[in-house]
This record gives structure tokens, C-alpha cells and sequence, in this order.
């Protein structure tokens, strides 16, 4: 069974289509990159996965279950972009007050665990408000995975971090062996942390294989950017 | 003074549709004002409740349009202060923008041109008064908040508590008798609003700040804080502990993220301020129900008034310090709703608990009609937040993505938010003639609050709009 199932998902908002006729499937375990330029429809899927929104056409599956039924929401973490805990509490509250509200048992000890993890140690006890962005982001990808979760959906999530932390983050993601569902307009977190691109214009899908796929699309010296943006630009004029 | 700037500020702040949204809101504020003087005897004195209701009016204007400053100065300030104006130049058309905006000040001279007409002179001169105050004093609160100097900010909340508790808890009664006395009287009094927000202003040129607050204000501040556990609590559990431990302020506005609270208090400490304002609000009626010529059971006594009406206008924000893409992710959506509006329920009396042992233990010394007040706290409040949120929420919502109602960035629509507060102010009005509209309405609303909670359907849709207008 596919970890993430799209069929045929249509979705607009007042009047504006912001996704025709999306179909594509993640298998458990897959990391997969969703690619787009600014307002292609990447949030939007995000948050239909997630069940915030209902799609207008189509079906979605997470696990086999409905994105917005319980069974769903326990298997996923989700990330948002530019994500904000909760400003009044300290780090440590906010990894165990969201721990609290998905179920998680020993609560305290997971919460130990991601502090080590993404050496939040020295800041545990700092609320949010008084933190750089950069350690806000930290957190938030903590409370993201506090449960443990099989699936992860995360919306541009190494922004605002340094390089060490950059990496620290991509090796703990790597060894948590979920499915990965990554949004990003930046190709190089596409090749580091997945290994299938889903290529998203104007509210379609462009084109989709792997990062290995994508360097073959390239003509003589051409960079990954430079082909991506090529392929981009031929979609746009072809509608 | 700018010219340009402060045609340019009118402009851009106060769309066609704002202007005649408020003249119908105020038109119809403005009606049984006028009804009522007109009905009453030329002999006769507006009442004692009237003039509390008056003096209401202004305090929480006051305060309302202070709070509004704030995000209002938020927002323009990434825009203005890139262009080449000294920052007293702003100052000047904010100012004149909140005077002009401050319409309730039509509502309050039309009451007292009537209540002149009648015999109570000298009161035109103290609306003036009170209105330059409210423009003043709301814009210099709402720059003073943005000073870097965290000791100005105190001091300016502590003149601000200060002054509304004198206000509030002292005698308004007999503030205004004096005023309107005569000329003698009303000019000082009338001078004394004036004084607070003349200080705030002081406090501007002293400390402004606001061009160093967005660079110098360092995200690397750490501050230690004793913390709370969630370990071992059920999900309701949790949100139960989260909103009744702490009570955070949302004075502070935070760009396109909302409302960022300036500090949080521990409930238990919130419960020990508000016992000590509830000993102020026993002693000052113990006292002044001697004076006051309220016999009538069900009539709201004006600081219970004044505590509802902040609880209901305030309520439809609730969803402002909530990070709903981790508490949706997290549970189902409606659970998390009503679990969440119950817990702020639930906090909500345990700070408003010392009132109503104050009213109750009043109504031991015969002074009967605060009992009303007692059931109005237990009853009225929970019942009203949940209809309040209920039907309000998503305009809300929408609201704080446009820039909040007050700071005149927002479209007319948005006044329909001070629907509730409407409500609410008929109820307290017309329980004043018909003692049984109070009870009636405590009744209705609870079986609404009732209905909503088991079987109300909108939840989801609330969900669903937050989430596409962007507020997840």
C-alpha cells in the first residue's frame, strides 16, 4: 500500500484553479521532493494532504485512510513553512505540550530525546519568543516528530538554518527511515534530501522521475538549475 | 506638519465603504440614546446608570483604540519609516486619523447636547475633552508600547492600569456630578483626562524608540522560565493545563504571524490581582450603593458590564495566540476546537471567581441587585464565548490578515465583529426597564451555548476557512 495516494485531486479558490488534476503516489519510505516555482500549488497540496483543506475533485489517501481522520493524522508530521510554536511557552513546553495532544506515552522521555537530538539542550528552557528564527525552526522540526511519525511533510524545511545545522537536520531525518514529502523551490535540498522529483507549474504536474532522471534532461554543460528552469519556462509557453 | 503625509495617511486608511459602515453603527448606537432623553422628564437627571455607561463608553474606547494603535503603528512602520520624515511627522497624522476616526464621539456629544438641553450643563465641554483624550492618549500608548526601553513600557502600562482603575473602581458618579456642575468643576476634571495622555506624550519625546525597536530588538535574548510539564495528561488534559496556567497579554503585533503576547503570568498570579481588584470593586459598591438609585434586581452594575463587554469583544481573537498547524496535525480539528474554547471557558472564570464571591457576598449585606452580576459572570460570560467564537471567529480571522479592525486598514464589513458587544449592550439596557430580559437572555444563551457544543456543524467549516485564507 502507498504511504501517500493523489488520484485525479482538483482544487480552486474563489475562482482561481490552484491544482488541475494531480495524480501521483509515494510508496513507504520514499523520499520524494515537490518542486515549483512561488505560487505553483506546492502549499496547497501540503495542506490537502494534512487535511486542512478538502480537495474539490479527487480522492486522497494517507496510509489508506482519509487525510483528515485520526488514523491519518497520527502516521504524519507535518511542518509548514515559516512554522511558529507557541511564543509563551519554552521549547521543552512546546515539545511536550504537542506530545501531550497527539497521545504520546513517556512524554518527558521523548521529549529528552529530540532536545539531545537536535542539541536544543542549552535553549530547552527558553520560551520561543526569545529565540533567533533560526533555533525557532529547530524546534518546530522537533515537535514535527515528537510522535515518531511514518510519514513526513515538510514545507521548505531548512530554511532560516545554518550549514552545520542544515546538516545535523538532514542526518537526523535520515535516520528516522520515514516517507519523506518535501516542498521547496531550492534544487539543492531537493538532491540532498530526496531521491524522486515531482515537478509542479502553474498548478500541474510538469514532470516527474528521479534526480538521476533530471540530470539526463540536461544538454551539454547545463546546470540541474538551469535545466530545471528550462523545463519550467517550456511548460509556461506551452500553455 | 505634513500636508502630504497627512492626506496621503487619509487616504490609504480610510476606504469609501469604512466611512459608511460606521455612520450606520453609530446612527444606530445613537437612537435609543436620544430616545431616552427624549422620554425622560426635563427635570429629571440622567441617571446614575447612564453616566456609568458613559463613562464606560470612554474608558474602553480608550482602551480599545489604544490596543488598536499598536498594531496599526506596527504595520505602517516598515512602510514609513523608509521614507524621509522625522518620526514627529508621523505622529501628527496618526493622531488626527484617530481623532477623526473616534466616532463614538458623536455618540457621546449627542448624549450630552440632550442631557445639556435637560438641565445638566458643561458636560458638551468634558466630551471634548474626553475625545481629545482618547485621540492623544491612544496614539501616544500606541508608540509608547514600541519603545525599546522595556522600563517605559511599564511605566506607561502601570499610568495606563492606574488610570483605568481609578476610572473604573473610583466614583464615576461623582467625577461627572462635579463636572457638569459648572464650570468651576468641569474644566479641571475635564483638564484631568487630558493629564495622563499629556504624560504618554512626554514619554513619546523621552523614549520613542520605534526606528530601533525593529533593528535593535535582537531575536538572541534568552530568557529562563520556570516551565510546566505535559507529561502523563490526555490531550484535554493538556489544553486544559496550557490555558489555565498561563495568561498572556496580546498588546505586541507581529507582522502577518498575529499577535505575539508581550508576557505571560501565571494564572495563579492573575487570580491574586484580580482578588484584589475584586476587594476594590467590594468596598467601592459596599459604599456607593448608598448613593446609587439602582433598586432593580436584574440591572447589570457597571464594572460587571464593563468585565463581559471586554470578554465578548475580546473572545472572536482567542484564535490569535493559537498555532493551529500544530494543533490541527495533532488531533481532530473540532475536538480541538471545543476543547480548547471550554479550557478558555474554564480560565476565564477562575479569573473572574473573586467577582462573584464579591457579588455574592454583597448580596449578604442586602444589596441585592449584584446578584444579577454573580449569574452574569458564571452564566453569561462561558455561554457568550462560545457564541462569539462560534459565529465569529472566521471574520476574525480575516480580520488579522487585513491588519486588524481598528487601525482603519480594514474593510466596513468588519464592524459586523462589534455585533456581539451590540448584543450585549441591548440586553444590559433594556434589563434596566424589563427586569425579565436578563434572565431570559441567560437562559437562551446557555441552551445556545448548549446547542453549539454537541451539535453544532460549523466547526469544520471554521477549519476550513482559516486554512484557506491562509491562518494555518
Amino acid at each position: 500500500m502507498a504511504a501517500i495516494e493523489v488520484r485525479g485531486v482538483s482544487k480552486s479558490f474563489a475562482g482561481f484553479q490552484a491544482l488541475k488534476d494531480i495524480s501521483f503516489s509515494i510508496g513507504a519510505g520514499e523520499r520524494v521532493t515537490i518542486l515549483g516555482p512561488n505560487g505553483a500549488g506546492k502549499t496547497t497540496i501540503m495542506k490537502l494532504l494534512i487535511g486542512l483543506l478538502t480537495p474539490d475533485s479527487g480522492e486522497i489517501l494517507i496510509d489508506g485512510h482519509e487525510p483528515a481522520s485520526i488514523d491519518a493524522r497520527s502516521v504524519i508530521g507535518y511542518l509548514p513553512e515559516d512554522a511558529q510554536p507557541y511564543r509563551v511557552l519554552t521549547v521543552r513546553e512546546n515539545l511536550e505540550y504537542i506530545a501531550a495532544l497527539r497521545g504520546v506515552e513517556n512524554v518527558k522521555d521523548r521529549a529528552d530525546l529530540i532536545i539531545g537530538y537536535l542539541g536544543l539542550s542549552d535553549i530547552a528552557r527558553t520560551k520561543i519568543g526569545a529565540l533567533s528564527r533560526g533555533n525557532v525552526q529547530r524546534v518546530s522540526i522537533g515537535i514535527t516528530m515528537m510522535h515518531s511519525p511514518r510519514i513526513l511533510l515538510m514545507d521548505e524545511p531548512l530554511n532560516y538554518l545554518d550549514i552545520p545545522t542544515q546538516e545535523k537536520v538532514i542526518k537526523l531525518l535520515e535516520s528516522f527511515h520515514a516517507t519523506y514529502f518535501v516542498s521547496t523551490h531550492i534544487l539543492s535540498i531537493a538532491q540532498r534530501m530526496t531521491e524522486r522529483v515531482i515537478m509542479l507549474s502553474k498548478g500541474r504536474i510538469t514532470w516527474q522521475g528521479t534526480i538521476a532522471d533530471l540530470n539526463r534532461q540536461s544538454f551539454g554543460g547545463e546546470t540541474l538549475e538551469s535545466t530545471v528552469s528550462r523545463m519550467m519556462q517550456d511548460e509556461w509557453q506551452s500553455h | 506638519m505634513n500636508g502630504s503625509l497627512i492626506k496621503f495617511y487619509f487616504r490609504t486608511r480610510l476606504p469609501g465603504r469604512t466611512l459608511i459602515f460606521s455612520a450606520i453603527f453609530y446612527a444606530v448606537l445613537l437612537v435609543p440614546g436620544f430616545l431616552y432623553f427624549e422620554i425622560t422628564t426635563p427635570e429629571s437627571q440622567p441617571s446614575v446608570f447612564f453616566y456609568e455607561i458613559f463613562i464606560f463608553l470612554l474608558i474602553s474606547l480608550f482602551l480599545s483604540v489604544s490596543t488598536g494603535s499598536v498594531s496599526s503603528m506596527k504595520s505602517d512602520r516598515d512602510f514609513y519609516f523608509v521614507l524621509p520624515f522625522r518620526k514627529g511627522e508621523l505622529v501628527t497624522p496618526l493622531m488626527l486619523f484617530k481623532f477623526y476616526t473616534t466616532g463614538t464621539i458623536l455618540f457621546v456629544l449627542v448624549f450630552d447636547l440632550s442631557a445639556a438641553y435637560h438641565g445638566s450643563g458643561g458636560s458638551v465641554l468634558i466630551s471634548l475633552f474626553a475625545a481629545l483624550a482618547i485621540s492623544v492618549g491612544s496614539t501616544s500608548i500606541g508608540i509608547t508600547m514600541m519603545a525599546v526601553n522595556p522600563l517605559v513600557r511599564m511605566v506607561v502600562s502601570v499610568l495606563i492600569t492606574l488610570w483605568a482603575a481609578i476610572e473604573i473602581l473610583g466614583s464615576p458618579y461623582a467625577l461627572i456630578t462635579l463636572a457638569t456642575s459648572g464650570f468651576l468643576f468641569g474644566v479641571p476634571i475635564s483638564a484631568a483626562y487630558l493629564a495622563v495622555p499629556l504624560i504618554l506624550s512626554s514619554i513619546i519625546s523621552a523614549d520613542l524608540g520605534i526606528e530601533k525597536f525593529s533593528v535593535e530588538r535582537g531575536y538572541s535574548r534568552r530568557e529562563t522560565r520556570k516551565i510546566s510539564s505535559f507529561d502523563r495528561l490526555s490531550p484535554r488534559q493538556a489544553i486544559l493545563k496550557f490555558q489555565t496556567t498561563f495568561v498572556s497579554t496580546s498588546l505586541r503585533r507581529r507582522g502577518s504571524s498575529g499577535y505575539a503576547p508581550s508576557f505571560r503570568l501565571r494564572t495563579r498570579t492573575a487570580v491574586i490581582i484580580t482578588s484584589a481588584m475584586a476587594a476594590v470593586y467590594f468596598y467601592v459598591l459596599y459604599f456607593y450603593s448608598a448613593i446609587a438609585s439602582i433598586t432593580s434586581t436584574f440591572v447589570v452594575p457597571y464594572v460587571t458590564f464593563y468585565i463581559v463587554l471586554i470578554v465578548i469583544s475580546s473572545t472572536p481573537n482567542l484564535l490569535n495566540g493559537e498555532r493551529m498547524w500544530m494543533s490541527f496535525a495533532s488531533m481532530g480539528d473540532n475536538a480541538y476546537f471545543k476543547d480548547s474554547i471550554l479550557a478558555k471557558c474554564v480560565s476565564a472564570e477562575i479569573l473572574l471567581a473573586p467577582f462573584i464571591a464579591a457579588d455574592v457576598a454583597l448580596s449578604f449585606f442586602g444589596i441585592a441587585y449584584v446578584l444579577s452580576s454573580a449569574f452574569v459572570l458564571a452564566l453569561m460570560v462561558p455561554a457568550s464565548m462560545i457564541i462569539t467564537f462560534y459565529f465569529f471567529s472566521e471574520r476574525v480571522a480575516s480580520q488579522d490578515l487585513q491588519g486588524g479592525v481598528i487601525s482603519g486598514s480594514s474593510a466596513g464589513r468588519n464592524f459586523i465583529l462589534l455585533v456581539p458587544s451590540a448584543i450585549f449592550f441591548v440586553i444590559a439596557i433594556a434589563s434596566i426597564f424589563f427586569e425579565y430580559v436578563l434572565a431570559v437572555s441567560l437562559i437562551a444563551m446557555n441552551l445556545l451555548a448548549l446547542g453549539i457544543m454537541f451539535r453544532g456543524r460549523r466547526w469544520s467549516r471554521i477549519t476550513n476557512y482559516l486554512s484557506e485564507h491562509g491562518f494555518v
